[in-house]
């Protein structure tokens, strides 16, 4: 397909003009990367769906102020981001209504992922691997979660992760290696 | 929670994220500290492991994504015609009222009467009625 060779900025002024394609060519492109941002802090869950697609549908509005002084790539990391906090806050309170908050936490989950990276050509190891990784990184706060994945998964530096979160960068710091600490934990024999 | 200091605990991160990234300077001093401090060797492993472990992490929204942003765009963009239509009715329904009251008020005080045929102008009055008799009258005496 051409579009897959088009630049950010030609699709870019394509979607602006309302060119269906363009738009479609840039969710694909940037599709794995937000849902790296939305899943990994909100879990593989519905909900992370939709904010996925929010997050496209926000940038479609906000299509003709971006003047691309960020990339794209940050930009709609930046907005699904804010998005993801706003559902865990959603979640939040929703809990506080419901039996389901007074569920201990899921502990079942003690099988490690260590040995199993041994093979990792194997597809449904990784499948396995990859459902722990969620499984743990579910059980960790949002904050932490927020953190680990912008810095550790994401690779953003830790200036970057703190610009995003606006968060001082000791901060940054902090929360990773708490969030280090708990992975571990959960992921860790 | 690590025990280096936040300084440390970044330059090492950086050494996991991307060694090259790091001045002549700096990649020394990592390795030195690598090769004599315990608590940097243990550090350094531990984020080594967690980050083997978080490279298999791909997550993946369902099959046909792209798809359900677009539909949900456009649905969106109905949406937002219809509040628009909401939002401006009550002013454009006010001001249409006024001018159907001034017209209707028109048509009483010029034909006496607001009936259907007045308001669509298939109305004939009496007094116009009476004019055509006379024509057709001077018209046949001639």
């Amino acid at each position: 397909m051409i579009l897959e060779d088009t630049t950010d900025a030609i699709l870019l002024e394509q979607a602006r003009k309302g060119d269906e394609t363009a738009f479609r060519a840039i969710v694909l492109r940037y599709e794995k990367k937000v849902a790296l941002t939305v899943i990994g802090m909100l879990g593989n869950c519905p909900e992370a769906d939709d904010v996925g697609q929010e997050v496209f549908i926000r940038f479609f509005r906000t299509i003709d102020t971006f003047r691309q002084e960020a990339s794209l790539n940050t930009f709609l990391t930046k907005i699904a981001i804010n998005l993801s906090i706003n559902e865990l806050e959603r979640r939040k309170r929703r809990r506080r209504f419901t039996l389901s908050s007074f569920a201990p936490p899921d502990d079942t989950h003690n099988d490690t992922p260590e040995q199993q990276i041994a093979d990792p050509n194997n597809a449904y190891e990784q499948a396995e691997i990859r459902e722990q990784i969620q499984k743990a990184l579910d059980r960790i706060d949002e904050k932490l979660r927020a953190v680990i994945t912008l810095r550790l998964i994401e690779g953003y530096s830790t200036q970057e992760t703190a610009d995003m979160l606006q968060i001082p960068l000791g901060t940054v710091l902090s929360r990773l290696s708490r969030a280090q600490e708990q992975l571990r934990k959960y992921l860790l024999p | 929670m690590t025990t280096l200091p936040p300084d440390s605990y970044e330059l090492l991160l950086r050494a996991t994220d991307t060694p090259d990234n790091l001045s002549d300077e700096e990649r020394q001093y990592v390795q030195q500290q690598l090769q004599t401090q315990t608590d940097w060797q243990a550090e350094y492993a531990r984020l080594a492991q967690l980050r083997t472990q978080l490279q298999h992490y791909q997550p993946q929204f369902a099959p046909n994504f792209a798809d359900r942003v677009l539909n949900r765009q456009k649905s969106a963009q109905l949406t937002a015609i219809t509040k628009l239509m909401l939002l401006w009715f009550p002013r454009v329904a006010a001001a249409a009222a006024c001018v159907g009251l001034f017209f209707a008020l028109h048509t009483y005080l010029h034909e006496g009467t607001i009936s259907i045929e007045t308001i669509t102008g298939n109305y004939i009055s009496d007094e116009y009625n009476e004019e055509s008799d006379w024509d057709e009258y001077i018209y046949e005496s001639l």
